[in-house]
């Protein structure tokens, strides 16, 4: 792949060997090492990677939230080196919407005012604010839950709201850092299929990290991430979950066996599942099917 | 002019307009935590009753002790030199001098009067009197707050202050024995508890029995209206020896350097202390508010929310309590000391607007104090936190 830096409009994000080292000298981590990349408008590229591979930060770089400690992150044709913490916050607002893995709204508000908020930062106000706060929760499905606080939706109705959130002022690039980590497997397809809609309804660059399997199937391009690296293939170090589906380290110590086979989980939570009821989940077909495709 | 005139007015239309129209989030977040917010609410109350009570104790004093100079209706005080008449520093002078005082230039009248202090037993009861005897002839120096009964006394009658009637029992028409001798009461003045006694008011030729023979504590002088204050006092203090005079302005600074000079630091001591316990129960609301909602502060900044936008909310947040704490005080608590002063009658408070203006301001600026800290808290919120699982 070519990554020369060029001024071409049509790329949405574009890192030229972005790295991003925490801690210094004998303590430091490098999160994201040397990547460099290139999202086009409209394009929808997953991220995956195991736990600790640097999918978050790599999030964070292109969202506005992190300079690199080496390297460029350029977001519509800009470069984020140098700007000033105003001018980041300006482009957080206004070109990039976030989906988090927690819906993470604010909980003394109302589903429409955490939409609404988003808009008045970015100056639209009163009821040009109101209207479009609504009309985002009608396309997501929450019209008549539009005055209920956070504490009073499902977690699926949450996150539903943290996408209108994101969309509120219109960012041609959402960035979505394991969106359906926290949900179950009815309301991480409902999540899926909102996130697909938009993606081609609204033309709108979509960068997802995850090891939810279940979110390939919407993307343009998935990458791999392994070590702070963006990786052409899948690492055969990886195996998937059977109750999550997630990806996980084949060299997990939560594991278990069940007819001579061994199994690995992403957590003890997940292995408890599938020990109360191991034939429900060691005998669905399509997970064999999952670790064959993958490799 | 015009033109900028109607810019800034336009302006601030529109600020005000957007903040009609616009979420807030200090406003939810308040209303999220209504207990938290009544508790500060129900500390700011008490910090203004302090606020309050210390500077109405201080201003009921003063203005009691310019009343009991001003109400004389004197032009100039005269006393023994270096004695300003006070509890603290009594002024004696021989009677005799009256005559003196009367053909100095520029003196129109001159009376004397008595203020002495007598302790005296009323109803097996130890109270301190403080005994005004004036010179009925002219009336200077006489009572200049009467609310009930007469206004004037002739010989064997008194005029009791209105708080020791209530707490001993006495009424007009009544009697009050001082030393053995009698006196009917004819009224009641107000205004002249001075905490540590009580103001009577009699016939300098009653209240001289009380006093040394042949002396007084004070003269009063009405100036003629040719003359400046200044030229009578030089006058005066080239004429006689040992004797000062001093305008009813000095003589009233004086009592209050005296009598309230050793309070006023303590009446500023206890307003601070109240005022410090304002900022501290709201600054401690906001400190846990913020720390609370501290991941929700990271969220707004994740998604575009700048500083200035941020530290808006906290300091809303900071105003409404303060405000609201300082506006609910203000109204309480005048009528809460009214109430109180009818059981306990020498709690004397005056509440003036400008008070009330002072803590509407102390409200502001106490909110604004209190928002200092969880400001800085904010600043150092990283709003990459929002990725880190709840």
């Amino acid at each position: 792949m070519d990554f020369e830096q060029h001024d071409d409009i049509d790329r949405a994000v574009e890192l030229y060997h972005a790295t991003k080292v925490y801690g210094s000298k004998h303590t430091s981590v490098v999160a994201v090492n040397d990547v460099s990349l290139h999202v086009e408008l409209g394009e929808i590229i997953v991220i995956m990677g195991p736990s600790g591979s640097g999918k978050t930060t790599l999030i964070q770089l292109i969202g506005a939230l992190l300079t690199p400690t080496s390297g460029d992150v350029i977001i519509n044709g800009r470069n984020l080196n140098g700007l000033s913490k105003k001018e980041l916050s300006r482009i957080r607002r206004e070109e990039i919407g976030f989906v988090f893995q927690s819906p993470n709204l604010l909980s003394a508000l109302t589903a429409i005012q955490n939409v609404e908020v988003v808009l008045n930062l970015a100056g639209v106000k009163g009821a040009n604010a109101r209207y479009r706060a609504e009309q985002l929760l009608k396309q997501m499905g929450l019209g008549e839950r539009v005055n209920h606080r956070p504490s009073q939706l499902s977690g699926g109705e949450q996150q539903r709201v943290a996408i209108a959130r994101a969309l509120a002022n219109n960012p041609q690039i959402i960035l979505a850092d394991e969106p359906t980590a926290n949900l179950d497997s009815k309301t991480g397809h409902e999540v899926i299929r909102l996130l697909r809609n938009i993606a081609k309804e609204q033309g709108k660059t979509i960068i997802i990290a995850t090891h939810d399997l279940r979110i390939r199937d919407l993307a343009d391009r998935v990458l791999w991430l392994e070590d702070g690296k963006i990786s052409v293939r899948w690492s055969d170090g990886f195996i998937i979950d059977p109750v999550c589906l997630m990806l996980v380290n084949r060299s997990s110590e939560i594991v278990t066996t069940y007819e001579g086979k061994t199994f690995h989980f992403c957590t003890r939570k997940c292995k408890e599942r599938f020990e109360e009821n191991p034939a429900a989940y060691a005998n669905r077909g399509f997970w064999e099917d999952l670790n064959e495709n993958m490799h | 002019m015009s033109v900028l005139s109607f810019g800034a007015i336009s302006y601030n239309v529109e600020v005000v307009m957007d903040v009609i129209f616009m979420v807030s989030v200090a406003r939810r977040n308040l209303a999220h935590e209504k207990s938290k917010v009544a508790v500060s609410i129900g500390g700011i109350v008490l910090s203004v009753f302090l606020i309050l009570t210390m500077v109405g104790l201080n201003e009921a004093f003063s203005t009691m002790m310019d009343d009991m100079i001003t109400g004389a209706d004197a032009d100039l005080w005269i006393t023994s030199e270096g004695a300003s008449g006070s509890f603290h520093s009594p002024s004696l002078l021989p009677i005799s001098i009256q005559d003196n005082l009367t053909q100095i230039e520029g003196v129109s009248e001159v009376s004397p009067l008595i203020r002495t202090p007598l302790s005296v037993k009323i109803n097996d009861e130890k109270v301190l009197l403080y005994l005004n005897g004036y010179d009925i002839e002219t009336g200077l120096g006489g009572p200049w707050s009467v609310i009930e009964g007469k206004s004037e006394v002739e010989n064997g009658e008194i005029i009791i202050d209105r708080t020791l009637a209530q707490k001993q029992g006495l009424e007009v028409g009544g009697n009050l024995t001082i030393a053995e001798k009698d006196f009917r009461i004819v009224g009641l003045s107000d205004r002249t508890n001075l905490m540590i006694a009580y103001m009577v008011f009699m016939t300098f030729d009653d209240a001289k029995t009380f006093l040394l023979e042949g002396v007084t504590n004070y003269f009063l002088v009405k100036v003629d209206s040719g003359y400046t204050l200044a030229e009578v006092i030089n006058n005066i203090e080239s004429s006689l020896t040992d004797v000062s005079a001093n305008t009813s302005t000095d003589t009233a600074q004086a009592y209050k350097d005296e009598i309230l000079g050793g309070f006023i630091p303590i009446f500023y001591l206890l307003s601070t202390i109240g005022l410090l316990v304002g900022i501290q129960v709201i600054g401690v609301l906001l400190y846990s508010l913020t720390m609370d909602k501290a991941k929700e502060y990271g969220i707004l900044k994740a998604v575009g929310a700048t500083n200035p936008q941020i530290y808006r909310i906290v300091l809303e947040q900071a105003l409404i309590v303060s405000i609201l704490g300082f506006v609910i005080g203000s109204i309480v608590v005048p009528p809460l000391i009214s109430i109180m002063q009818i059981y306990v009658p020498e709690f004397l408070v005056t509440i003036t607007p400008n008070m009330m203006l002072g803590v509407s301001l102390l409200g502001i600026l106490t909110g604004i104090v209190a928002s200092v800290i969880p400001v800085k808290k904010i600043a150092g919120i990283d709003p990459a936190l929002v990725f880190k699982e709840a």
